[in-house]
């Protein structure tokens, strides 16, 4: 599948076919994937724990719901448990100088092994990693590329995904996490029971909205030409609701003996 | 609660409530008004609760200054393991055990009451 398409084609997918496990296969794809997202001073601000929904009992399933996180864990038979690693910035001495031996930080730019040692490090990387806001929300950031590039990795494979918040502490004692790690997102994984496209994609905000050009006094407008181009390659494609969407979602109800 | 019949059960504000919205959100359900209604009586027999008293019971009493209703989460989950036993129960076990208990989940889903119940897989 070709790139626009694939960002096309993402949906958060909440129908999953419950009784079809994912091939260890794709799983590594996904994780292969996450591990090539961008990433600040080349080191690893992610960890994730992979999980079969049988491994855990149906009281721990339980105990990991939230207001928003319901039914969706009983249906997918896959879970990724993302944790951001605010201590990154640690590896910084030896992954940046790795950085400037393969020639992507470069004396150009007025990188080298000292100005790691004696500028980036204890003046740059030290002060954030004592901020511990500052240190989260990074790690968040960088997490979330590597979340993003592991989703878009399972579209293309043909699966559905969608994030979750979650409990930790309902498995606290079966993920094992140590205590630096802080608990982010669950990704539930699966192929989907529903329509993959979910009978379109879901509402956006114009990009005038978000998108300036120079200052906020300049929004962006979307031009029609790029638009009609993003819809030839599949990027954008009909809106949610399809007409026959809530026929759908009845019937999904009814197979899983769920209520309307 | 006491014996009242289907008429009388559409006239509580938490049914007319949970009709409107469920028609809205659900245009495409096959699932008659008639059904509906016929599954909350039995269940409010089971509880001896009118509607209204069910769903009021899932929520703390709002002090002043309070913004949002607040879910009683021990209430819900009684009723939650109620509706289960009744599938069994009341509604006769199997698949129309279960469309009875969804029937009766949604009632409190479209009062704000969030309720689950494990997929049949």
């Amino acid at each position: 599948m070709e790139f626009k398409e694939v960002v096309g084609n993402r949906r958060s997918i909440r129908y999953f076919q419950p009784w079809r496990p994912v091939e260890k296969e794709r799983i590594e794809i996904m994780l292969e994937a996450a591990r090539r997202a961008t990433r600040a001073v080349n080191a690893p601000w992610y960890r994730v724990v992979v999980m079969e929904r049988e491994e855990l009992t149906p009281e721990q399933r339980e105990g990991l719901r939230t207001p928003t996180t319901t039914t969706d864990l009983d249906l997918a038979p896959l879970y990724m448990f993302w944790f951001i690693d605010p201590t990154a910035p640690n590896r910084g001495p030896t992954t940046l100088k790795q950085l400037v031996d393969v020639g992507a930080l470069n004396a150009s730019h007025g990188w080298s092994h000292a100005y790691v040692d004696e500028v980036v490090f204890p003046l740059v990387l030290q002060p954030l990693m004592k901020n511990e806001l500052v240190a989260a929300t990074l790690a968040a950031c960088e997490a979330g590329f590597a979340m993003t590039q592991a989703m878009l990795a399972a579209v293309d494979e043909g699966l559905g995904v969608c994030m979750h918040a979650f409990n930790p502490g309902a498995v606290k004692d079966v993920l094992k996490a140590p205590d630096y790690l802080i608990p982010i997102w669950v990704l539930l994984v699966g192929y989907p029971a529903e329509d993959p496209l979910t009978g379109g994609q879901r509402p956006r905000e114009p990009l005038a909205e978000t998108c300036f050009w120079g200052s906020f006094d300049h929004p962006i407008e979307s031009d029609p030409k790029v638009l009609d181009y993003l819809r030839e390659k599949k990027m954008i494609q009909a809106e949610a609701p399809a007409p026959w969407r809530k026929q759908e979602v009845a019937a999904l109800s009814r197979m899983f003996g769920l209520p309307e | 609660m006491n014996r009242e019949t289907v008429e009388q059960l559409a006239e509580y504000r938490t049914v007319q409530t949970w009709l409107k919205n469920v028609h809205y959100q659900s245009p495409a359900s096959i699932t008659t008004d008639e059904d509906r209604l016929g599954t909350l009586l039995k269940f409010c027999s089971l509880t001896e609760k009118d509607p209204d008293t069910m769903i009021a019971e899932c929520f703390r009493a709002q002090k002043e200054g309070d913004e949002w209703k607040h879910i009683k989460f021990k209430v819900r989950r009684s009723y939650m393991a109620l509706i289960s036993q009744a599938e069994v129960e009341l509604f006769g076990g199997g698949t129309l055990g279960r469309q009875r208990g969804s029937i009766v989940r949604s009632f409190f889903i479209h009062n704000g009451v969030s309720m689950q119940a494990e997929p049949l897989r």
